[in-house]
């Protein structure tokens, strides 16, 4: 066990929110990423269709913090919506610069594409690699400026003293040393929980650690509820499919030949937003239009071998490689999977949550910008702007406050806990206590949602939480112990899953991607509010309205 | 349908082990299975103490390339039924040393990947961003920086390059294919900045054009060509300047 007193400012996560707060921290304050992977492994670089910016001359912010805002189902805070859509043009002109490879038009400007929701093709992209294009930029800048990079250190909890934020306990992969990282502010950026369902998009890595930390810290998460389904992974791994492809004019047919979508979205069709389209493919697959294997097509064949091949690269290869089938001349078999969650840390606009000195961004934090459903090509935009925005607001912080001393105890009480982790042995293996917690996600907390199998679903998790605080590990070694570090990922799972499930059986009213089936309307009178969650308890907030009203949202 | 594999797997723990040594494990994988997917039921269901880095599941984040069956290759790329019908015979990348299992140290990949200075040289005449900057480029020339700029450091190239497990100084393919990135950018104007560092006998000279990189890349970058090109660059850049004299 050691204390690191080397820095004012610690990143958890390097991902893109995490890296681009970093790279806002005054130079003369000493900051350190800390990540349980390398950099360029975090989930960023798999995001693929686009970054939404109104670059055009024809279009206005305006129009897209309104599309934002209506795709959100109206929960989104609206102030923190106009300040994302309004940075978006110069995010976009910045990490131009910076070097990333945009697809461009023949006249060399930046090339833009048709995405679910949006009124105007305003989605930036690199073929269907935008987010390795833009983390490759930030990682490239970030050897640039030498930012120090802590490799492999696993956050396990923030440490705090005389009620602010004195830094975080982690440990050291390659050792199994734990070590406190003492700290005057924490922005935390780790992404998000989609390991909490088996049908996901997400990697092994999106565990939710960043979220269950500020839970267990007692700052209150937001918006749990709402959870993204994409409408179009590869069935079995759920490997996602962009929305790039429907974008382009991919369409999507049930297996009488269909063209569904023209009954649950007759305007904008294969390109409405995504609670929507994954909805209107889950009741053509309940209704048996689906293919045997819960399925529908999503057909490319139209759009030619060039547009695939080009600006659709790398999910030509991942239908190649996956299931064997060339989508020049077959359509790509698909079905909805967990993908983003809209919930997360509770922040005000600038990413400050309720613990001086703790900030948060991206997927993990809860601006919120997306509310009850997020667009396409919105969450790129979410981690440079707001990472930006955490960034400054704790190079001000440290600047204002001297720090707190770092509470030695923690070290002490992850150690004990790792002892007797170790102690227990694999009697309660908890590899089979997360594979039945994200069946139990999948089968009864998914894209529709009922009280009786929400019922089961949190009777089943508190179960499973019982049965995990007696489960243990088999690996009794330090050196690289994946075997701890998936045990102490499936605690946080396990937190968050709870809350999802909580906040989802309280919400007795259908809006966005939070969809029950008993309760089929949207509720203003008594749901237009967000849903705060501590240990303690819920709480609820209003939804900031500034210029829109709620109205009916339609397609 | 379920059929029963066996994996047969480097194993090395530096506190306990004093060799390496092989464990074989037998799991029940499904048709279409990676072997990354056979590997994590080995560590849930069997022996908790395999350790091996992996996250995307879907070969993007480029953390799982080891040698299979004799091959360097992504884990989850790499489907069991693809590997034969005998033992699927699992060890860890080459060139690079070994730390625990599957897991090698990663340090000298990434000190050569930063040492041709990879990130974008702006000119200093390049105004602040507050407007598009215009990017035209022949189709081709697009196509080629795109395809390099693909690379999800995945280290199958280093490993899979005999160069380097001859010369520990050769810079190897990753940091060419890096510094080609950039070269190839019509943006950049660092090359006075990066040719005393390529321009090296362990720079793209060392390169020996036995196209194993480019075979073994998963994202399909045509390394060894790119390679070549920094080759005729740097030649180019020699005649250009006595030429200037």
């Amino acid at each position: 066990m050691e204390i690191l007193q080397h820095f004012d400012v610690i990143v958890v996560g390097a991902g893109l929110a995490g890296m681009r707060a970093a790279l806002e921290i005054d130079p003369d304050l000493r900051v350190a990423v800390v990540s349980k992977v390398y950099p360029v492994r975090s989930h960023s670089v798999a995001a693929q269709g686009g970054i939404n910016a109104a670059i055009d001359p024809e279009d206005k912010w305006q129009d897209h913090a309104f599309d934002t805002i209506k795709g959100s189902d109206y929960l989104a805070d609206q102030d923190a919506a106009e300040l994302m859509c309004e940075d978006a043009p110069r995010v976009v002109y910045e990490m131009e610069h910076w070097g990333t490879i945009f697809s461009r038009r023949p006249d060399g400007r930046i090339a833009q594409r048709s995405f679910g929701g949006q009124g105007y093709p305003r989605a930036c992209y690199a073929a269907d690699k935008t987010g390795r294009a833009l983390y490759q930029t930030l990682f490239e800048q970030s050897i640039r400026r030498q930012i120090t990079v802590l490799k492999e250190f696993f956050v396990v909890s923030i440490a705090t003293a005389h009620g602010q934020v004195a830094g975080v306990v982690c440990i050291e992969i390659r050792t199994g040393t734990v070590v406190g990282l003492a700290a005057k502010s924490v922005i935390i950026a780790t992404g998000g929980a989609g390991m909490m369902y088996a049908r996901t998009t997400n990697p092994y890595i999106n565990s939710g650690d960043g979220m269950a930390m500020a839970y267990r810290a007692g700052v209150p998460l937001k918006d749990m509820e709402f959870i993204q389904f994409h409408p179009t992974t590869l069935p079995g791994m759920n490997v996602l499919i962009t929305e790039g492809a429907r974008g382009e004019g991919a369409y999507l047919y049930n297996r009488d030949h269909e063209r569904f979508m023209e009954r649950y979205a007759p305007k904008l069709m294969e390109v409405a937003p995504r609670d929507i389209v994954s909805r209107a493919i889950e009741t053509e697959i309940s209704e048996g239009r689906g293919f045997d294997g819960d399925y529908v097509l999503l057909d490319l064949r139209h759009l030619g071998e060039n547009i695939i091949k080009h600006r659709l690269s790398e999910i030509y290869d991942f239908a190649l490689t996956y299931k064997g089938i060339n989508p020049i001349y077959e359509p790509i078999p698909v079905q909805p999977g967990q993908h983003y969650m809209m919930g997360g840390i509770a922040t005000d606009k600038h990413g400050a949550t309720e613990l001086p000195g703790l900030y948060a961004a991206g997927e993990c934090a809860a601006v919120s910008v997306h509310g009850a459903n997020r667009l396409g090509a919105n969450s790129l935009l979410d981690t440079l702007v707001f990472g930006r925005q955490a960034g400054i607001q704790a190079s001000q912080f440290v600047r204002k406050n001297p720090g707190v001393d770092f509470p030695s105890a923690d070290l002490t009480r992850q150690q004990d806990m790792i002892s007797r982790v170790k102690a227990a042995g694999r009697r309660e293996p908890y590899g089979a206590i997360r594979r039945e917690l994200r069946e139990t996600m999948t089968q009864y907390v998914g894209t529709f949602r009922d009280e009786p199998r929400l019922t089961k679903a949190l009777k089943t998790v508190r179960a499973l939480q019982d049965r995990y605080a007696e489960a243990g590990i088999q690996d009794q070694g330090d050196v690289f112990n994946y075997d701890l570090l998936a045990y102490i990922e499936t605690g946080f799972l396990l937190d968050l899953a709870e809350i999802v499930t909580v906040g989802a059986l309280a919400r007795k009213e259908s809006r966005g991607a939070h969809a029950r089936i008993d309760y089929p309307d949207r509720d203003d009178a008594q749901f237009l509010r967000h849903f705060l969650f501590t240990p303690d308890g819920r709480r609820d907030e209003p939804v900031v309205i500034t210029h829109y009203q709620p109205k009916e949202r339609k397609y | 349908m379920a059929v029963s594999r066996t994996f047969r797997i480097f194993r090395y723990d530096p506190v306990k082990d004093p060799a390496p040594y092989w464990s074989l494990f037998t799991v029940n994988v499904e048709q279409g299975d990676s072997v990354l997917t056979g590997l994590m039921k080995i560590r849930e269901e069997l022996d908790g103490s395999l350790a091996f880095r992996a996250s995307c599941r879907s070969g993007i984040c480029g953390s799982d390339g080891m040698v299979i069956n004799g091959r360097s290759r992504l884990a989850c790329k790499t489907q069991v039924d693809d590997m034969g019908h005998g033992e699927v015979v699992i060890e860890p990348l080459r060139n690079l040393p070994y730390l625990k299992d599957l897991v090698v140290d990663q340090t000298p990949f990434w000190d050569k990947f930063e040492s041709v200075m990879p990130w974008l040289h702006e000119s200093t005449t390049e105004p602040v961003p507050e407007t598009e900057r215009r990017m035209t480029l022949a189709e081709d020339a697009f196509d080629d920086l795109s395809k390099a700029s693909d690379c999800i450091f995945c280290q199958i190239c280093y490993a899979e390059c005999p160069v380097n497990g001859l010369d520990r100084a050769f810079i190897g393919p990753q940091a060419l294919i890096k510094a080609f990135r950039f070269e190839a950018d019509p943006r950049d104007v660092g090359t006075n900045e990066r040719v005393p560092i390529l321009d090296q006998p362990d720079g793209v000279w060392r390169c020996r054009t036995t196209f194993n990189c480019t075979v073994s890349c998963p994202k399909g970058i045509p390394i060894t060509k790119d390679i070549q090109s920094l080759k005729r660059e740097m030649v180019g850049t020699y005649f250009h300047a006595r030429q200037e004299v």
